[in-house]
Order: structure tokens, then C-alpha cells, then sequence
């Protein structure tokens, strides 16, 4: 199955008009907006799992399972793109990429989860992950597949189980299963900075 | 000439002053205004002081170019506003006029010549402004018409200069920078058509080799009858796209050599203009070297008193321009000498007197321009001198250089050795300098600058440092290099030398391959294995590894050569940094985009030559293993009579992995050191029984204990304790308020 990337541009564009648009309706359309909004409280809940605020997700592989990151927190993504290797990093720094004129630190998500089955190629699809703390990170991944929205019901907390190098980066699974990175978390960890001088 | 010079520094100086008179005078136009407006005396008060401290600093400044008619003016302008301060006399509506009319004349007076404006007008404004000083009255100034042929407006309509935030500039800068990989990649798309260009050579061949058959083809169709053949008018139809495809091509190939061409010039062109930008982007971010150099006066002389010491320090060339960020960063190194020049150059002045000297020891900072890119600093005093025989013995004690390769240094590579981490020949450690990494810090920053930092001394006549610097930071080169199947840039000013060896040359011992180099041996290490990449066990010893490429880094006796598998290139680079999460890596300080758009990471040779070091200790691994046991098994007493600092260094030196045993003064250690020797003590000075001052002299003059190092930990920070410390042979000396772990456990690492 191919990627689409122009779906997936216009899809991340959107997301961002989403969250930077001031948004300021006139009285009308509050009043309409605040009326449509009693209405819905006051149905009663379906049964189904649709209701609430869907998380808009991206959803990618890594060796054999899938993973989403939420769209708020992607920056862009690249179709596979060479990366060069920085020698004398940790296993999980796969290396740089450049974009648009800037350099890239790329972490190699699946030895950051300790997921063993594969070795990465040095070609890798991309995706920048954003963040006002701490800057721009690239992470690069196996294939992405689609976007799609996941209603908040359907999201279960994660087991802390077999595999504990991610358990502090996942913000829940769906049945599929799909397991929901917590992408913040990712940008805030400390693990990831890289800090050294030659002793010796 | 020196007069031609002499009158370029005036004439420079002059322009300084206008610029700086300039904002001096709107400073106090503006506060005229405010005086005249405030109506809270107190308030107005202090306007007043300010305007009469600007008026005062004017003065100065004046004095200081020699323009004696803005000085007058300005004391009869200070002279007022004194008056006012103390309340003597009130400023009323004329006085205001007055006072404004004469900040007009300075302002006038600042650009005109010496005649334009008439003494006697300046005399009458004088006199006027000494009545309004002692009378408190001021006549209207229009009794005497402003006098300038062309008023000031009319000259000047914008100042020469202007004020820009350095962060602006910065930006500019910067941005200036990235216009490079502009540069870069239009060099690379120029040499990308080129090769194109070039591939039209092999179609205009192989074309040849068929125009003949084609021509029999054309002339066998022509002389045949359509009908002769089924397949003849197929031949013919190809025979004549064959030759519209001739033309077609080499249209084409005209048209694509001429664009190759215009390519070529917008590559010229291009970077021309980027050069010249960033040249004079450059120039917009220099500043005379006094902005740095002014500080230094204040810290000399406390430095010296702190000492009781003598010292005259002067300082010239400080008008000389350069990069503010070269100044920046040069700071450090220039007050490392400097405080080195205090500490171990200059001699107290009873020592000076024996020798004969002046009591007062003179140190000399100048500047001066070598030519359009460099300066040179050059830093001398007139001291002690370096003595040569303490630097070789020190390198010798802290494993520098062998005993054998001691005796055969000449002095320059004596005087080299200063520059050498953890080398100080001070007899003992102070807190100024003599820890011995400054010099090599100070040299290591000058290169990163692309600079060169020089040493001359003679014993007894002083020492002089010469440190040559570019004016303006130069854009990145580096040496391109292929390692596995990767490729690293090497910065071209960490490299003394690239090259292709002639197996002869090398030596193996013991694994250890070296190679010699103008009568030195210089060791070979892997590029490959230095930055841990992963490379087959039997690589090293592969039959043609003796003919790698050898890149040399570092000087002298630091010198290292490492093997690459490749030389590429040598060019301009356009650099980047990691940034976050890469806050520092090892061995790779950041990387840079080559025109192709590819990203190559760009390797720090201060961290390789570091690395290289711990991979040649790991190849002869019989003796690390057993200097790993000697520092574990590390011994050192602890002399101190409070229980609180006992244990807190107790706590810090175990922490570190030493032995530690403790006692509470000085007659318990000696008595625990008869019994137990140790590798070292830590000893408290003021302690009941025996302090450590008497502690140190027994055990210096122990024959069996004079060997052991003796550490003083004190909270006496006079220079007669430290001197006594000398005396008594103490090998470092602590103060406590400086006191932090971590120059604890440095020293003691340098002393065992």
C-alpha cells in the first residue's frame, strides 16, 4: 500500500490552522455554538464509542506492530529520507537529517522502545515531532499508514507489561491494537539528551 | 612614517570624540528640557547632577583631543550647573537659552575648523556663562548672533554613526552566513552541469563511428527505388530521423554547454557577492581592541598588591579593530598570561633588588596590525624568565616526556611543553595560576580562532608571549576524509599535515605502530576505531594498512597521526550544530552541509587527540591494568582537628576511591605515619600540638617520609602563609574559601 503524502501534508496543515487560528466567533456564533452544545449535553450517551473530541492520529509501524503519534504534536513528516550516522552516540541516535536548511537529531524509535526484531536501514521514513519546550525532534520510523481518528473511549490505559523501555511513553492502546505514543513525554525525557566528554 | 601613524590615530581618535561628544550633547539638551519642565526640586535636582556629570565627562573628552575651546565651554557650562546644585543660584528661562546656545556652539565647534568660529564669540558666551555661574543672571545670548557660517542642521542632516543592538547584528550575521550554502550549492550544481556537458562527448563518439554507415544507408536508399524492397521506405523514414536526431542533439548540446556557461558565471557571480556580503558583514561586528583591554589595568594591579608586588602595565594599540567575537572569546587566554605573568614572571621587589633590577616589575601589552587579516598581541614582562630545566622536570614528573627524551629537547621544545596540560612549573599550586592547564587552554582557544600563540623567554631578563590572531573569524574549512563508508570533516586549522606514508617509515611495536616524523616519532591511531565504528577485527592488520592516508593533529610531542581510508577534499563548509538532544557528543562537534546536500558530521580534534590517547593505554593493556591497582590502592591521611571538615574531606577523597585514615593534629600523624607511610596528606594548618605548618617541615625533613606529598588546607589565604608554606615545603596550598572537591581531588591526582 503507498503512502499518500499530499493527503497526509494537507491533513497535518489543517491540524496546525486548528491550533494556532485565533479564534474569536462573534456573539451569534457563540450563542449558536453554546446552544449546540447544551442540546448535545443533554442527549442521552449512545452506546457507541463516537462521542467526544476524536483524537486525530498518525498511524505508523515499527517492526511488526503499529503505533500512532496524535497530529497535534507532528511538526511534518518525510518520505524516506538517507540519514548519517553520528559516531559515538547512544544506539538510539540514528543520526542527522537535514530540512529545510536545518539540522535534525534523529531517534531511532524502535531501539528507544527496545524493540529487537529488526535492524533499521540508514533510509528511513521521518516524522518531526514539535514541541515549544524543547525544540524539534525527528523520529524515524518503519513505514507510516494512514491517519485516522480514534475516539477517546476506545483508548485504554497501557498494561505496563513485557516490554517497560516504552511503558513511560505511552499515553494508551486501542483493541487493533494500535498503542498511542505519548509524544510530550518523548520531547521532555532527559534520557534522551546527550551529554559527554572523552574521559580518560 | 611613525608621524603618518601618529597622525591616522589622531585623526581616528578626533572621529571617536565627535561620535562620543555627539551623544554627550544630546544627552544634555534633552535633560535641559527636562530641568526646564520638572517643577519637584527634588526631582529637578537630580537632573541637574546628571546634566552636570555629562558636562564633565565632555570636558574630559575634550582635554583628551586637545579641543580647548569645548573644554572651556564645557567647565563654564559645569561651572553653572555646579552652582545650581548647590542651590546657589536658580536657572531662569534665559539661563536655559544660554545654555542651549552653547551646547549649539560645541556642536558647531565639534565639526568646524580651527577659524570658523571666532574666539572672541566663544570668549563672550564664556563670560556670559561666568556671570550666570556667580550672579545667577543671564543676559540674552542674541547680544552676540550665533556666529556659524552653516548651521550644524545644514551639515549634518544624519550622525556618521548609529547604535545597533550587537544582537541585530548578531542575526544579520548569521544570516549572512547561511547565504553561504547558496554559495556552496551553486558551485555544486555548476560542476553537476559540467559532467553533463561532459557525457555529450561520448554521444558526439560514438555518433561519429556510425556517420559513415549511415551515409552509405542514406546514399543506398536514395539510389534504390521505393519499391526495390518492402522494408526500403522503413530505412529510409529512420535514416532521416536519424540525421534530424544528429541536429536535434547537437542543438541540444549547445544549448547545455551555453547554459553550463551562464551557470558558471552566476556561480562566480554568486560568489562574489556572498564574499564581499559577509566581508563586510564582518567589519560591522568589529570593535577596538580596548573594549576588552580596558579591564585589564585594575586586575593587574590587584593582582600584584595581592602579591606585593611592583608592577607597571601598559598597554598600546588598544584603537586596533577586530572581530567582537574573536575579542569575545580571546579574553581568557589574554588574563591567563597576564595573571602568569604576575605569578611566576615578575619577582618580589626584594628578590628584583638582589638581582639588581628595578624594585617595580613592568609588564607590556601591545597591540599591533601585521597586515589586513592579522594581529599580533604580544605580551612581555620583565621577570624571571622561564626556567627551562624546572619545565623538563615537571614534564617529567607528571609523564610527559621521558628522562631520555628530556635530555634530548631543544629549547623550543622546551618552551612548547608549557603549553601542555597539567604541566605548572610554580613550586607550588596557588589559586591564580600554576595549575597548569591554563597555558594549554589558553593555546587550544587561540588555534580554534585560527591563531598562533608563540613563547620566548631568558632566564633572569623576562618572558614574552606573542599571540597571532586573524581579524575576522574566517569561514570553515575542513579536510574531507572517508572512513568505512562514511565521510567526516576534519577542521583545516586542526591540521598540521596530510600524508600518503611510505611503508618504510612505519614502525610497529609491541601493536603500536608509529611514524617518524622530522626525527620524531609520532604514533598511528585508526580514525575507525577512535570514533568506535564498527570495522572487522583483522582491519588493523590488513597487508595494505601501512599505506593508509595519515592526517596529523596536534603539536610536538602531542602529535598524533591518524589512518583514514580515504582523502577527499579540502573546502569551505557551512557549519551546524547538533542542538538539542546532541548537547555534546564525543569526538564530533557538530556537522555541515556540502553543496550536494549531503550532511557530514564534523569531527573536534581536541576530544580525538583525548580518545586516541585512552586507545593506545588500552592497546599495551599489561601496564593500564596494573596503574588501575595503583590508584586504587591510594593511600591518604587526613590531618585535621575539627571533626566536621575531618569528615567531610574524609567523605569527598573515599568518594574519589582513595584510602583514607584520619588523625586529629599534627603529632598523631606523625606518629601514624611512622607506623603506616601513605601515598599522601591532606593536613589542616591551625591545629593544637603541631599545626601543619610544623607537620609539613617534619615530614619534608623525614628521610623516609620527604617524599610524601603534602597538601595544606587552610582558611590563611595572607601571602605570608603562603610563603611559609613554600618554606616549609608543602607541596599545594588550599585556601578554604576557594575550597571545592574538585580542585582538591585535581591536585591530588597531579601530586600521586
Amino acid at each position: 500500500m503507498s503512502v499518500n503524502w499530499n493527503r497526509i501534508y494537507q491533513q497535518l496543515e489543517t491540524a496546525r490552522r486548528n491550533q494556532t487560528v485565533d479564534f474569536s466567533p462573534d456573539e451569534a456564533a457563540q450563542k449558536q455554538q453554546l446552544l449546540a452544545r447544551a442540546e448535545l449535553l443533554a442527549r442521552r450517551p449512545p452506546e457507541s464509542s463516537d462521542s467526544g473530541e476524536q483524537l486525530e492520529v498518525l498511524t505508523f509501524l515499527l517492526g511488526d506492530e503499529t503505533f500512532a503519534i496524535a497530529l497535534a504534536h507532528i511538526r511534518t513528516v518525510y518520505p524516506p529520507t538517507p540519514i548519517t550516522p553520528v559516531p559515538c552516540t547512544p544506539s538510539f541516535i540514528q543520526g542527522i537529517i537535514q530540512a529545510h536548511g536545518k539540522l535534525y537529531s534523529v531517534v531511532d524509535l524502535k531501539k528507544f522502545f527496545k524493540i529487537t526484531a529488526h535492524t533499521t536501514p540508514n533510509t528511513q521514513t521521518i516524522i518531526i515531532l514539535q514541541s515549544h519546550a524543547t525544540g524539534e525532534l525527528a523520529v524515524s520510523v518503519d513505514k507510516i499508514i494512514t491517519m485516522r481518528s480514534i475516539p477517546p473511549a476506545a483508548i485504554q490505559p497501557a498494561l505496563s507489561a513485557a516490554n517497560s523501555a516504552r511503558t513511560d511513553y505511552i499515553r494508551g492502546i486501542t483493541n487493533d491494537p494500535l498503542v498511542i505514543i505519548d509524544a510530550p513525554r518523548i520531547l521532555a525525557d532527559q534520557r534522551l539528551v546527550v551529554d559527554e566528554e572523552v574521559t580518560g | 612614517m611613525d608621524d603618518a601613524k601618529e597622525q591616522a590615530f589622531l585623526r581616528q581618535l578626533k572621529e571617536t570624540f565627535r561620535i562620543e561628544a555627539r551623544e554627550h550633547l544630546q544627552a544634555i539638551t534633552a535633560q535641559l528640557i527636562e530641568i526646564e519642565e520638572e517643577t519637584e526640586p527634588e526631582k529637578q535636582l537630580a537632573i541637574i547632577e546628571r546634566t552636570f556629570r555629562e558636562a564633565h565627562s565632555l570636558k574630559g573628552a575634550a582635554r583628551a583631543v586637545n579641543m580647548l575651546d569645548i573644554e572651556t565651554l564645557c567647565q563654564a557650562v559645569e561651572s553653572v550647573f555646579s552652582a545650581a546644585k548647590h542651590g546657589n543660584i536658580s536657572l531662569s528661562s534665559t539661563a536655559f537659552d544660554l545654555l542651549h546656545h552653547t551646547t549649539d556652539m560645541i556642536d558647531t565647534l565639534l565639526f568646524s575648523h580651527e577659524d570658523e568660529v571666532s574666539p572672541d564669540v566663544i570668549d563672550d558666551v564664556v563670560t556670559h556663562l561666568n556671570r550666570l555661574e556667580t550672579t545667577g543672571h543671564a543676559a540674552a545670548p542674541t547680544d552676540t548672533p550665533a556666529p556659524p557660517p552653516k548651521t550644524p542642521q545644514d551639515k549634518h542632516h544624519m550622525p556618521d554613526t548609529i547604535r545597533i543592538a550587537t544582537a541585530k547584528l548578531d542575526t544579520l550575521l548569521h544570516e549572512t552566513e547561511e547565504m553561504l550554502s547558496i554559495k556552496l550549492t551553486t558551485a555544486q550544481r555548476a560542476a553537476d552541469m559540467r559532467r553533463l556537458v561532459n557525457r555529450f562527448d561520448l554521444w558526439h563518439k560514438e555518433w561519429g563511428r556510425l556517420s559513415t554507415d549511415l551515409r552509405r544507408v542514406q546514399q543506398f536508399v536514395e539510389t534504390s527505388p521505393a519499391d526495390s524492397h518492402p522494408i526500403t521506405p522503413s530505412v529510409q523514414k529512420l535514416a532521416d530521423f536519424l540525421n534530424w536526431n544528429q541536429v536535434y542533439f547537437e542543438d541540444l548540446s549547445n544549448r547545455l554547454t551555453a547554459l553550463t556557461q551562464v551557470v558558471e558565471q552566476d556561480r562566480h557571480d554568486t560568489g562574489a557577492l556572498i564574499n564581499n556580503l559577509l566581508n563586510d558583514a564582518k567589519k560591522s561586528l568589529m570593535l577596538p581592541f580596548s573594549t576588552l583591554l580596558d579591564s585589564f589595568p585594575k586586575m593587574v594591579r590587584d593582582l600584584a598588591r595581592a602579591q606585593n608586588k611592583k608592577i607597571a602595565f601598559t598597554i598600546s594599540g588598544g584603537e586596533i579593530e577586530i572581530d567582537r567575537r574573536i575579542l569575545e572569546e580571546v579574553k581568557a587566554p589574554l588574563m591567563h598570561i597576564l595573571r602568569n605573568c604576575v605569578d611566576h614572571g615578575i619577582e618580589r621587589p626584594e628578590i628584583r633588588h638582589k638581582q639588581q633590577k628595578p624594585p617595580q616589575g613592568t609588564i607590556v601589552m601591545s597591540v599591533s596590525q601585521l597586515d589586513a587579516a592579522k594581529v599580533e598581541i604580544n605580551i612581555s614582562d620583565d621577570g624571571a624568565g622561564i626556567n627551562q630545566d624546572r619545565v623538563k622536570a615537571a614534564a617529567e614528573r607528571y609523564g610527559i616526556i621521558s628522562a631520555e627524551e628530556a635530555d634530548r629537547l631543544q629549547e623550543q621544545d622546551i618552551l612548547a611543553l608549557i603549553f601542555r596540560s597539567a604541566l605548572s612549573t610554580s613550586a607550588i599550586i596557588t589559586d591564580i595560576s600554576g595549575r597548569g592547564l591554563g597555558m594549554a587552554i589558553a593555546k587550544e582557544k587561540v588555534e580554534q580562532l585560527g591563531g598562533t600563540i608563540a613563547v620566548s623567554t631568558a632566564v633572569g631578563m623576562g618572558t614574552s608571549f606573542q599571540i597571532m590572531l586573524p581579524i575576522t573569524v574566517s569561514t570553515f574549512r575542513g579536510v574531507l576524509v572517508g572512513c568505512q563508508r562514511q565521510t567526516f570533516i576534519m577542521p583545516t586549522t586542526a591540521v598540521q599535515r596530510v600524508l600518503n606514508p611510505n611503508p618504510q617509515d612505519i614502525q610497529a611495536v609491541q601493536g603500536k605502530r608509529t611514524i617518524t616524523l622530522n626525527g620524531r616519532s609520532v604514533p598511528i591511531v585508526s580514525l575507525n576505531e577512535t570514533l568506535e565504528l564498527l570495522l572487522p577485527p583483522h582491519a588493523d592488520t590488513r597487508p595494505n594498512g601501512d599505506t593508509l592516508p595519515l592526517i596529523i593533529l596536534g603539536y610536538d610531542t602531542h602529535a598524533i597521526a591518524f589512518s583514514v581510508d580515504r582523502i577527499l577534499d579540502e573546502q569551505e563548509v557551512l557549519v551546524k550544530n547538533f542542538g538539542w538532544p546532541l548537547k555534546r557528543v564525543r569526538n564530533v562537534s557538530g556537522a555541515a552541509m556540502l553543496g550536494s546536500g549531503q550532511v557530514v558530521p564534523i569531527l573536534n580534534p581536541a576530544d580525538l587527540i583525548k580518545s586516541a590517547a585512552t586507545i593506545r593505554e588500552a592497546m599495551a593493556r599489561p601496564t593500564a591494568r596494573t596503574d588501575a591497582a595503583d590508584t586504587a590502592s591510594k593511600s591518604i591521611l587526613i590531618v585535621e582537628d575539627s571533626i566536621t571538615s575531618r569528615m567531610l574531606l574524609k567523605n569527598v577523597l573515599e568518594g574519589a576511591g582513595y584510602q583514607v585514615s584520619t588523625t586529629v593534629d599534627g603529632v598523631e600523624a606523625l606518629t601514624a605515619l611512622k607506623n603506616n607511610p601513605v601515598d599522601l596528606v591532606v593536613s589542616d594548618i591551625e591545629m593544637p600540638r603541631m599545626n601543619g605548618f610544623d607537620l609539613a617541615a617534619k615530614i619534608k625533613g623525614d628521610e623516609a617520609l620527604a617524599e610524601t606529598p603534602v597538601v595544606l588546607v587552610t582558611s590563611l589565604s595572607s601571602k605570608e602563609d603562603k610563603e611559609r608554606g613554600i618554606d616549609v615545603g608543602a607541596d599545594a596550598y588550599i585556601i578554604k574559601s576557594n575550597f571545592d572537591q574538585s580542585n582538591l581531588l585535581n591536585i591530588i591526582e597531579r601530586l600521586i
